[in-house]
């Protein structure tokens, strides 16, 4: 677990320096959990980036065709997750 | 004879002593029945407090979320202040709602509101917005309706439901409260 959560920091940061967004397949493989804590700002960043990548920082979701507005709620969804659960961590319990 | 008397008299002001226990006990559990289905509030607090006579008259409207509607509590009362004037009015839009909600097991009493308080309703919301909490829906998703800390700040989740071209869209997204006042409103911070 702690090593797919490692593989994924690094692919996004891989993202990020590649200037290129990850695709939406490769998100919603994406699995919030415990052990991303400790680096949850990095975390946070590294989907907000992807965002950025997107145009997609200061959306409207109402405004977006089809496969932006999947996107954009795919990494706020993530987003959000690691915020609320590692900030309220009987949430889930 | 005259203590035997005194003897039933005693035991009838008992009696009536127990019944009125009994009457209240009964208010008691109606309420705390209704509050095991409360998914939030009592929120949003509107309080409209005029001269009355040589009291106050106190209009109150405060919102609870019930099942799975947002209920409106409104109530007015009369007294030698404020603070007796809204609590009487709260009582009695707490009454009113429970009348609403659970109609067979209270007992209430109708009553004409008339005040210029905000009718609050749910409605689609931006990001950036200070809204009442109420204008969002609670969460789809009951384990995502717990409220929750972020920044110190005391948040929830919503959902909205809009139609776009013929189209059902379900957004969620994200509220905080955007000030330290418990009455106070609340900021969208993020949809999506």
């Amino acid at each position: 677990m702690k090593s797919a959560a490692i593989l994924l920091l690094c692919l996004l940061a891989m993202s990020a320096r590649a200037e290129t967004p990850m695709t939406y397949e490769q998100l919603a493989a994406f699995r919030v959990n415990d052990n991303m804590c400790p680096r949850i700002d990095a975390y946070v960043n590294a989907l907000e980036h992807q965002l950025a990548l997107k145009g997609l920082t200061y959306a409207t979701p109402e405004e977006l065709n089809d496969a932006d507005r999947k996107y954009n709620a795919e990494v706020r969804i993530a987003i959000w997750a690691l915020r609320i659960g590692c900030n309220n961590p009987n949430r889930y319990k | 004879m005259m203590k035997s008397a005194l003897v039933i008299a005693l035991a009838l002001v008992g009696l009536t002593q127990c019944n009125q226990a009994q009457a209240e006990c009964y208010i008691r559990s109606n309420i705390q029945l209704t509050r095991q289905t409360v998914n939030a509030g009592p929120t949003d607090f509107q309080k409209l407090v005029e001269p009355e006579g040589s009291g106050k008259r106190c209009t109150v409207q405060y919102r609870v979320h019930i099942g799975d509607v947002w209920h409106t509590a409104e109530g007015s009362g009369i007294g030698q202040d404020e603070g007796s004037a809204c609590a009487q009015a709260m009582d009695i839009g707490r009454g009113r709602v429970l009348a609403e909600v659970e109609p067979s097991r209270v007992t209430a009493t109708t009553q004409m509101i008339c005040s210029d308080l905000v009718e609050i309703r749910i409605r689609p919301v931006r990001i950036g917005e200070i809204i009442w909490e109420s204008e969002t829906d609670m969460h789809r998703n009951e384990q995502e309706r717990r409220y929750f800390d972020y920044k110190q700040t005391r948040c929830r989740m919503f959902t909205e439901r809009n139609a776009k071209d013929r189209n059902l869209y379900t957004y969620q997204g994200i509220i905080c409260k955007a000030d330290t006042n418990p009455m106070g409103k609340w900021r969208v911070v993020d949809k999506y």
